[in-house]
């Protein structure tokens, strides 16, 4: 029986669609500009909780505990803490989980991580002591069993987390995808954030696959900020389904010369395309919000979520 | 630059019977019905020499064993019979020990051809002629022919000639035809298992057997040796081109190798040549030398074994040669190839004492005379004689 | 079979520099590639010759070859009649060559003329060898329908894919590198857990792969190890 310890779980449960979003700290001890973007999020009301990432494609950057814990304290926004095997052996992780609970993160999203060696520091030892499923395994067993994956009992209270692992839609075929969900849901996945999706059908035909399973699902999506951004998933992201209207769309825009104009206008664009996009996946009932990837754009989530709600 | 061919029709005797054009197995012979022309095709010409022997009023002109210098060679001999061997045969043991026996293999003019058909069965007669008593010939096995047909044809006719020379009343041994190929043969006692020779034989004659041991089918075996250069226990060998044979050849010479200096500075270097690539005089079989060469003979470039560069070298040699046959012309189909990997392999080894530089690989033909000369004048040009 | 790879001839004459005479022993065992009498044989010339460049013209080896060199009844019962005014020994064998003939010998320098690099199998076409086994104490081969993800898999992980699949390819390719260390080719990589899901499901066994496996005890394959032989 799925508990709700955070915002985000209380409200899938509770019936209301979510928006989540994502927030990328540097390499850096400065978390200021992060924060101001939180603040962005939170300010839309609609917004119950943004992702912390973690050395996000193997590029070092600032703990995403230290920064979960101070976003979520300086803004009020609820975060989900970003936790990949790339870097930590069991004995690291479940350290970081119990610090993560002692300083009130309620959301964890357990990751395999990029391969170190693709990042900036080539350099490092992978470590992978556990993978992504695995990690879902002990974050479970901390919650529900107080115990963690070699059955040591912790001491006192046990961890209160809701626990998320990541998909992709765009996986082909589909039907591998859906194993590894399976697996992932049978040990103790609690909410899944997908990987980003263009076309709306990709999202419908995967929110069908996978509405046996007893699960949340949040859709990704990726609202470009210029014409480049998106042709950059269409030529190089391979996997991931751009429709030729969308990218025609933008190139016009960005052919406008005025740069304050064109930058109103890919808003525009935004807003209606996915607000379209999210009318659309919205009427499945396995899919229970979006995660809006608009990293270091966040003053389009407030806009999209109002016409995406019909206000 | 046109180099001067090994091979010439001689257009005013040319009876325009074509017999030459039918035997050629290379398909280098054409005659054009409305102009009368019998040509060569030069590259696809092997030098096989079937249609010289074949050609019944001596329009072909081959530059290699003459039949005058064949003749004068065995008569220079001296002796009373005359075993006529193919490169690519080898008398069988139990032959071997007949003709020791009866006293006809120590008393033979040994005489090696790159083809037994190219030899004509007039100088057959000639040499009985000059008392010649008995004449042994050994083809290769009718599908082991480098020359694909040279063997039959060969056979054939030699069946007929002994049919004839009976006939005449001479004796029935007068002439005697076996065949006999040259094969590998595997020292059980010294093969590991690995699996090389398996891999490379180009016929597929090698199996690994358990518990590890590799096991030959001489019948499909060509004798190309190229199982001998990749084995890495010297547990392979080819009958008459064993290891040790070389080796021992090689050290020989190594021996020599200050005298050899000491007439005059220039390089000393070894020639492996391909038995197909390159044709000696008679009188120069598996290891001569020519002032400041070494000749080595190997039955295909493919069998260059790095252990004898590596003895070569460590012996004195200035420099190592090997002559392989050109690109799509080996006997053994791909011998050169392999070849040419070894070598480069061997190349990359040697640099890190310094000789990466002494050791080349050419691929020439015998239809253009002189190219091995050419490539042995260039590559001694760039080779100084190591202190 | 053990892969090896031989080592600069530079840094094997470092070594042996020292002494005069040296013994260098093959191994007709199971390196890839074979290095037995022959390539000891080659060896003895090489370093002679090597060391004669490098000013040393004293020094004398000798080649001869062991049928298993990770056996010390074979090395010692095989050698121990050859050692005769041998200061040195190049083994050419894996690293468990180069052990064991110090473990018998115990008097005597031995050297590695190899880098063992991994266990694998040799490609015959192209010549190419991919390491095949990690030696994880922990087969999961018959979970896998053969096909190993640790040795196959960067991550090595056992619930893959990961996210990292795209297009059934892995998001870390193979990278080919030069004597330096310098990459000087990438060639893709197919995802091992992507090939081990289209081998379950040719084989009809999905259920094999739909399966959660638990995080692997790293105790069993953490080194030093031993087994004891009953």
């Amino acid at each position: 029986m799925v508990q709700a310890f955070s915002n985000l779980m209380r409200n899938i449960l509770d019936g209301r669609f979510v928006y989540t979003g994502e927030l990328e700290p540097h390499k850096s001890i400065d978390l200021s500009e992060v924060i101001s973007w939180a603040k962005t999020l939170k300010e839309t009301g609609r917004v119950v909780a943004a992702n912390v990432t973690d050395n996000p494609k193997s590029v070092g950057a600032i703990s995403s505990l230290v920064a979960s814990y101070i976003i979520q304290r300086e803004t009020g926004l609820e975060t989900i803490y970003q936790l990949r095997c790339s870097d930590r052996n069991r004995l690291a992780l479940i350290s970081d989980l119990l610090g993560a609970a002692a300083l009130g993160i309620r959301n964890v999203l357990a990751l395999t991580g990029d391969y170190v060696r693709q990042g900036d520091t080539p350099t490092a030892m992978p470590v992978y002591d556990l993978d992504g499923t695995q990690l879902v395994d002990l974050i479970h067993r901390m919650v529900y069993e107080g115990k963690d994956i070699d059955g040591n009992e912790i001491h006192g209270p046990r961890p209160q987390f809701n626990i998320g692992a990541a998909a992709n839609p765009n996986f082909k075929p589909l039907e591998v995808e859906v194993l590894k969900i399976e697996r992932k849901a049978e040990v103790g996945a609690e909410f899944f954030q997908t990987q980003v999706v263009f076309d709306a059908n990709v999202a419908l035909d995967f929110l069908d696959a996978v509405k046996h399973i007893n699960a949340a699902f949040l859709i990704g999506i990726f609202p470009p900020r210029s014409y480049a951004q998106a042709e950059y998933f269409a030529k190089y992201v391979p996997g991931v389904q751009v429709p030729a209207e969308f990218l025609e769309n933008l190139k016009k825009i960005s052919e406008i010369p005025d740069k304050k104009e064109r930058r109103k206008k890919i808003d525009e664009y935004n807003i209606e395309y996915f607000s379209d996009f999210i009318k659309a996946v919205k009427k499945k009932p396995s899919c229970k919000g979006i995660h809006i990837m608009a990293v270091g754009y966040p003053e389009v989530v407030g806009p999209l979520i109002e016409r995406a709600e019909g206000l | 630059m046109l180099a001067e061919r090994g091979v010439k029709i001689l257009d005013e005797y040319c009876s325009r019977c074509v017999i030459c054009s039918s035997v050629c197995p290379f398909e280098a012979i054409s005659f054009n019905k409305e102009t009368g022309e019998v040509s060569l095709d030069i590259e696809r010409c092997q030098v096989c020499g079937i249609c010289f022997s074949a050609c019944p009023s001596s329009s072909i002109d081959i530059a290699y064993y003459k039949t005058a210098l064949l003749s004068e060679y065995v008569e220079k001999m001296r002796k009373n019979n005359l075993l006529l061997m193919c490169r690519g045969s080898i008398i069988r043991s139990d032959l071997r020990e007949n003709l020791r026996k009866s006293g006809v293999l120590d008393d033979s003019a040994h005489l090696y051809v790159p083809c037994v058909g190219r030899i004509p069965p007039e100088f057959l007669l000639k040499m009985m002629g000059t008392g010649v008593k008995r004449i042994v010939i050994v083809p290769c096995e009718d599908d082991k022919c480098r020359f694909k047909v040279g063997s039959n044809v060969s056979v054939f006719r030699l069946l007929l000639l002994q049919k004839l020379l009976s006939q005449i009343g001479l004796d029935h041994d007068a002439l005697l035809v076996v065949r006999g190929s040259i094969k590998a043969y595997i020292n059980r006692n010294r093969c590991i298992g690995c699996g090389n020779c398996a891999y490379t034989c180009p016929n597929n004659a090698i199996r690994i057997v358990s518990p590890g041991i590799a096991q030959l089918d001489e019948n499909s075996c060509s004798g190309c040796g190229a199982c001998v250069a990749v084995c890495p226990s010297l547990a392979i060998n080819l009958e008459g081109f064993e290891n040790n044979l070389i080796l021992e050849a090689i050290s020989k010479y190594c021996a020599l190798i200050n005298e050899i200096r000491s007439s005059g500075r220039k390089p000393v270097i070894a020639v492996f040549y391909c038995q197909w690539a390159n044709f000696p005089a008679p009188d120069e079989y598996r290891a001569y030398a020519k002032e400041n060469i070494v000749f080595f003979e190997i039955p295909c470039s493919s069998m260059i074994n790095p252990l004898y560069v590596l003895q070569a070298f460590y012996g004195g040699f200035d420099g190592v040669l090997v002559v392989a046959c050109r690109k799509g012309e080996c006997k053994f189909e791909k011998g050169n190839e392999l070849a040419e990997k070894h070598i480069a392999a061997l190349k990359n080894l040697l640099k890190q004492v310094g000789l990466g530089d002494r050791l080349e690989i050419c691929f020439v033909s015998p239809k253009y005379l002189g190219e091995v000369d050419a490539e042995i004048k260039i590559f001694m040009d760039k080779i100084t004689p190591r202190i | 079979m053990i892969v090896v790879k031989e080592k600069p001839l530079d840094e094997i004459l470092s070594f042996l520099l020292p002494y005069n005479h040296i013994l260098v022993v093959g191994c007709d065992g199971c390196t890839q590639p074979p290095r037995g009498l022959r390539e000891a044989m080659t060896y003895a010339m090489l370093i002679e010759m090597g060391a004669k460049l490098k000013g040393k013209t004293n020094i004398k080896c000798r080649a001869t070859t062991i049928a298993k060199q990770c056996d010390n009844h074979i090395c010692s019962t095989t050698l121990i009649s050859q050692l005769e005014g041998v200061d040195a020994i190049l083994s050419l064998a894996c690293g468990i060559g180069v052990q064991t003939l110090v473990e018998v010998f115990p008097e005597i320098p031995v050297y590695p003329a190899q880098n063992t690099v991994f266990i694998g199998s040799q490609e015959r076409e192209g010549g190419i060898l991919h390491e095949k086994c990690k030696a994880c104490g922990e087969c999961l081969l018959g979970e896998t329908g053969g096909i190993c993800p640790i040795t196959n898999c960067p991550k090595g992980i056992l619930n893959g894919p990961c996210g990292g699949c795209v297009g059934g390819k892995c998001e870390v390719p193979f990278e080919i590198r030069d004597e330096t260390g310098k990459i000087v080719k990438t060639v893709a990589k197919d995802c091992a857990w992507y090939l081990i899901y289209q081998r379950l499901k040719k084989l009809n066994r999905l259920d094999l792969f739909r399966k959660y496996r638990p995080p692997r005890n790293r105790a069993i394959s953490s080194s030093p190890r031993l087994l004891e032989v009953v």
